[in-house]
């Protein structure tokens, strides 16, 4: 764990000078640029009238075809929101020379493409901005080059994009084949005429090349090498706005221009965001470096959002228009606070990281003190992650559960579905909360674990801010969700799973999700829980004077004296215990070294005990893959063994097959 | 079942005490009728723990006074300290002493903490509890029988 | 008059609370033989701590000492969102099962972060053994609330004390049974009572709860012992009203809710009774055998609601 831990630690400045000043400056200009314009056109498409243009013979061969969607318009919203404070964060990141200068020229293009992609109207414009965007982050996360995990996470990352694209051409491929155009709209009624078995592929090719950009299981293994490489705002972009178009392609294709299908396709969702959803958690618990953890945390919602888009289309299929209403609710809500919170947890991770040079936990500590704004918006950002009542991520479990309770008697595979679901999902909240108690409380509190960063004292500066107005997003989705039901409900609707009218609005922002019997009343709920916290230090205040007055002490720690920050509890001893729980599912190497004097091998000087908790699939999965890929092209290589003669042969013999088939 | 049964048969163990002479009070300002203390061996024979857990036992039920025995000072009205001071355990006492919020009390417990019980020449001993820190309360014996350190704890617990 | 109602009710939980577990302590001192303090005693220390010395440790932060806040605050806030005497509470809409169990995890966690914050080993080991625990309740807490919302088809607690109340057939239903087991093993969890964890133990090797606030003194500690009171009696209170709502009232009436008051304290002692009877019998498990009393919760939950979706209507 402890290489993957240098994520920002080596820095390379820009050649220092006024020139790498401009260079900077025009950059994140011209990615607060985008940002900006991309909430302007997103709330131009959601809430205004919406445009739509067709410019042939620009960029992609094929023309530019753009046309404004509630569905598409809500995702542009959402990355240009996280752009925006990005490029915001880029001032004060990019001057302490953390960024190359090729990653600071590709920030303001990949917001633009990442803003255009979920707008474009034709397949060949979404493919092209969709390989685009590979290629930029596949860049990004190559920022540090010359490390050689950089490399690897790249080539890998590589692999499953590519693997991906390629499941998506093929989606395509079938799904045009009866088609007179390649516009989406001319898609639309081209799919009702394919057969049952051709929709059935399609959705498993769109499941895996999508779900590969989203970071499900088995396909996730790219994003927790990858996000440790990149620089942080670029995490933040990556972890937000990216993977959420994986999630957005599979509700534009699945649901909306394929129209759903099957139980089985739902239920396939369902599983698949399950396991994402558990396993992303269980390893994110026991990862000890920030980054990592935030990484697997992405996989562990983003198959939550995909979980709930499961259980739209099981109940748009087994005809509960409005739980599965509640559920297409849920997806959005869960997509909305995903950005926002992790977001803002890799920002704060890159502070952390700028500041200290590491984002390893078993090195930091101790933040509260020396790094305040930081420590505070990390810890808004956990509340949010960790599915607590009061933070951003428990509205839309709360709401998913809500679909899921009132579905009332079933039979079959899905009355035992339910339950599963629910207890998943409980699962996944229950080690989520153990997962960010353990980031921001061995990361943030207690003492410093090194004398990395001491004696820092933190200043309110144009990182914070940017920090800032995401702590300000979370709050409002946690506090006010009510403030976002229309235009929820316009982007739920328009996954066209039935029509019902909107989440309800109450007094004291109560939520209740139409149709459905149930409220909460996140707000009020604040209130009471801030007024309880001062009445009651205001009682104990008052009564100070029938106490001996306080005294400033030595800890007592069980009469322990010279306590070090080694004998704190640290990122692996914390998670240990459900480590051993899950020991099935993550497999922890051991290692247990015994260092002795010289004198004699019996005096034993010290013991080192090293548990590597590993990733088992990417090590059952991939490794098996990677050795028959290399065996095959061992096989290819006795092929080319650089000879013309050859060559001709096989130009020739593959003429003559050609030739053949075409009689 | 068996257990079950035991219970029954056995009833209440515990023996009557005397009433508490309010005469015989001390320590007023620890008078909320709940002693907590945590127990401090700073060199003792573990004879005069033996007779403090009986004290705890279901005969003598110290606990149904309102006294108890806790593992942090912290959350401790006292400290109770058996056998000499010794070199290695006198800051330890120092520190559980410091540690432990006030109001507070200090209770020498047999005669070794009180007197040093003839140790006090030893090359380890560095004096009684009185010599180190300001005792309410002495519990003489060479143990002190269970019954003894009931009646005497309770006149600082006041139940 | 709703508002009288919750001081009412708030006033019960805060004075009964260290009656009930005084009166747990007693019971289980009778069992063992000996005479037993008082049901009072949880009170006076309750009240002593309160005008007791604060010792504010050098190098810990500030989760250190609003942490006690947090955890009282939180659990007074549940206080006021479950109905115990009348169901006529301020915002009784907002009385939803995973909302109420939610708030409870806001104080477990902030304990636990201050916990962390002491930056010593025994405060982080008590918090990286509570947190497992709660992880793995969740699913459980989760599961019965499922099998109880079936009944009512909604998970609001109000509705599903009127389901119940309406149809008190269903309660001797086996989906009923099986979900009040799953639900006694998640109080059991949750208050950290044997055989999860030992409130009265002070070996370093067993603690739980009680690791993470070995530093804490005076107030501080009052607070914490008295919203663990709280939340013991909020859980049982929230199981009966669950499970039999008698006496329950639906109108802010005196007379009624006079009646609701005797006959909910009645149903929490006895529930409390039963539970020191029971400890009496029992030894703590293993830590590492605890997930698999969790895993017991979570499939009886499982079995309760599969019960009730595959059984006719009639017998649910
Ligand atoms: S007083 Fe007696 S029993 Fe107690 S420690 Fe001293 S020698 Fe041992």
């Amino acid at each position: 764990m402890n290489a993957l831990t240098q994520g920002d630690v080596t820095t390379r400045p820009l050649s220092g000078g006024a020139k790498s000043q401009r260079w900077i400056v025009a950059s994140n200009i011209a990615t607060l640029g985008a940002g900006v314009a991309g909430v302007v056109l997103g709330l131009e498409g959601l809430v205004g009238h919406g445009f739509a243009f067709l410019a042939s013979g620009v960029v992609p061969p094929f023309g530019l075809s753009i046309r404004t969607t509630d569905l598409g318009s809500f995702f542009v919203i959402l990355i240009s929101l996280v752009a925006t404070c990005v490029a915001l964060y880029n001032f004060g990141y990019a001057k302490s020379g953390h960024l190359s200068a090729i990653s600071l020229a590709i920030f303001p293009i990949f917001v633009a493409t990442l803003e255009i992609i979920p707008l474009t109207a034709s397949i060949p414009s979404f493919l092209f901005f969709w390989e685009l965007m590979a290629i930029e982050s596949i860049c990004l996360v190559l920022d540090h080059y010359q490390r050689e995990r950089a490399q690897h996470a790249a080539l890998l990352y590589a692999a499953v994009t590519q693997l991906g694209f390629f499941s998506i051409l093929g989606f395509f491929a079938l799904v045009a084949s009866r088609s007179h155009g390649l516009n989406f709209l001319t898609l639309q009624n081209a799919v009702a005429s394919l057969s049952p078995g051709q929709r059935n592929l399609a959705f498993v090719l769109a499941l895996v090349g999508f779900g590969s950009k989203a970071g499900l299981v088995p396909l996730h293994a790219w994003l927790p090498k990858a996000h440790p490489e990149a620089p942080a705002p670029a995490s933040a972009l990556m972890s937000t706005a990216m993977v959420s178009l994986g999630i957005f392609g599979l509700i534009k294709f699945v649901v909306v221009l394929m129209a759903g299908g099957p139980t089985w396709w739902g239920m396939l969702l369902l599983g698949i965001g399950a396991i994402s959803s558990i396993y992303g958690v269980i390893e994110s618990s026991v990862s000890s470096d920030l980054k990592v953890l935030l990484a697997y945390s992405t996989t562990e919602n983003m198959g939550l959002a995909t979980l709930a888009l499961g259980t739209s289309l099981v109940m748009t299929s087994t005809h509960h228009p409005n739980l599965a209403w509640a559920a297409a609710v849920a997806t959005v809500f869960i997509l909305g606070s995903h950005a926002m919170f992790k977001g803002l947890a890799f920002l704060a991770a890159g502070t952390v990281g700028l500041e200290t040079g590491t984002t390893d936990l078993n090195a930091l500590g101790g933040l509260t003190r020396r790094m305040r704004f930081t420590s505070g918006a990390f810890g808004i950002a956990a509340l949010s992650a960790s599915g607590l009542p009061l933070g951003a991520a428990f509205i839309g479990e709360w709401i998913l559960l809500q679909s899921l309770i009132h579905l009332g008697p079933a039979n079959g595979l899905v009355a035992l579905a339910a339950p599963l679901t629910i207890g998943a999902i409980a699962l996944t909240s229950g080690i989520g909360l153990l997962t960010m108690v353990k980031a921001f409380g061995i990361g943030f509190l207690g003492k410093a674990r090194s004398d990395l960063g001491e004696g820092l004292e933190e200043r309110f500066g144009v990182m914070q801010f940017a920090m800032s107005l995401l702590v300000v997003a979370n709050l409002a989705i946690a506090l006010l969700p009510t403030a976002f039901g229309s235009v929820v409900k316009r982007v739920a609707w328009a996954t066209p799973l039935h029509s019902l009218h909107g989440s309800g609005q109450g007094q004291l922002g109560q939520l209740t999700v139409y149709g459905l019997t149930g409220s909460i009343f996140p707000l009020a709920s604040a209130v009471l829980f801030t007024l309880a916290v001062l009445a009651t230090a205001t009682v104990i205040k008052l009564r100070k004077r029938s106490r001996p007055s306080d005294a400033d002490v030595d800890l007592w720690a069980c009469g322990a004296r010279d306590l070090n920050s080694a004998m704190q509890y640290n990122a692996s001893s914390f998670a240990e215990p459900l480590e051993r729980v899950f020991a099935d599912v993550i497999r922890p190497k051991r290692d247990v070294e015994i260092i002795t004097f010289e004198e004699s091998r019996l005096l034993i000087s010290r013991v080192e005990l090293r548990s590597t908790p590993h990733d088992s699939i990417e090590s059952a999965l991939y490794l098996r893959v990677w050795a028959i890929a290399s065996y095959g092209g061992r096989l290819a290589r006795l092929a080319h063994n650089g000879s013309l003669n050859r060559y001709l042969a096989f130009g020739a013999a593959g003429l003559l097959v050609v030739l053949a088939v075409l009689h | 079942m068996g257990l079950i049964r035991r219970i029954v048969s056995l009833g209440k163990l515990a023996q009557p005490q005397p009433s508490l002479d309010p005469a015989r009070e001390i320590r007023p300002d620890l008078s909320s009728g709940s002693l907590v203390l945590r127990h401090v061996d700073a060199g003792s024979c573990n004879g005069c723990e033996i007779e403090l857990s009986a004290c705890f036992s279901p005969i003598y039920d110290l606990e149904s006074f309102g006294v108890s025995l806790t593992a942090s000072p912290r959350h401790a009205d006292g400290l109770v300290v058996t056998g000499v001071v010794t070199r290695n355990m006198q800051k330890p006492l120092m520190d559980a002493y410091i540690a432990t919020p006030g109001p507070k009390a200090v209770v020498a417990l047999g005669d070794c903490a009180i007197n040093c019980n003839g140790l006090r020449e030893g090359y380890g001993v560095t004096g009684a509890v009185a010599d180190h820190l300001d005792v309410d309360l002495e519990i003489p014996g060479c143990p002190p029988e269970p019954a003894e350190i009931v009646a005497a704890l309770r006149r600082v617990s006041k139940r | 008059m709703s508002y009288l109602a919750l001081l009412i009710q708030l006033s019960f939980v805060g004075l009964g609370s260290p009656a009930l577990i005084g009166m747990m302590a007693w019971i289980k001192n009778r069992l063992e033989g000996r005479r037993g303090a008082s049901v009072a005693q949880p009170w006076r220390e309750i009240r002593k701590l309160f005008s007791k010395q604060i010792m504010n440790p050098k190098h810990t932060g500030a989760f250190f000492s609003i942490g006690p806040l947090l955890f009282f605050a939180s659990t007074a806030v549940v206080a006021a969102m479950i109905p115990l005497i009348t169901t006529e509470l301020p915002l009784h809409a907002s009385f939803d099962l995973f909302w109420v169990v939610g708030f409870l995890l806001i104080g477990t966690i902030a304990l636990s972060l201050a916990g962390l914050d002491t930056g010593t080993s025994f405060g982080g080991m008590g918090s990286s053994r509570e947190l497992t625990v709660v992880a793995l309740l969740e699913p459980s807490i989760l599961m019965a609330i499922y099998a109880l919302s079936i009944r009512a088809n909604s998970s609001n607690i109000f509705a599903i004390a009127n389901a119940t109340a309406l149809h008190p057939a269903r309660i001797a239903s086996p989906a009923s049974a099986l979900a009040f087991a799953a639900l006694v093993i998640v109080v059991i969890a949750e208050a950290g009572r044997l055989p999860v964890d030992n409130p009265a133990t002070h070996l370093e090797l067993t603690m739980i709860h009680e690791a993470m606030v070995l530093e804490y003194s005076g107030y501080r500690l009052a607070l914490v012992k008295w919203a663990a009171a709280v939340r013991l009696l909020l859980l049982l209170g929230l199981i009966s009203n669950l499970f039999l709502p008698v006496g329950l009232a639906t109108t802010n009436g005196i007379g009624a809710m006079a009646i609701g008051l005797v006959l909910v304290a009645a149903k929490i002692a006895l529930l409390g009774s039963l539970l020191a009877i029971a400890e009496v019998f029992m030894a703590k498990l293993r830590l590492f055998r605890v997930p698999e009393l969790l895993g017991g919760s979570f499939v009886l939950g499982l079995l309760a609601v599969t019960i009730s979706y595959y059984l006719p209507a009639a017998t649910r």
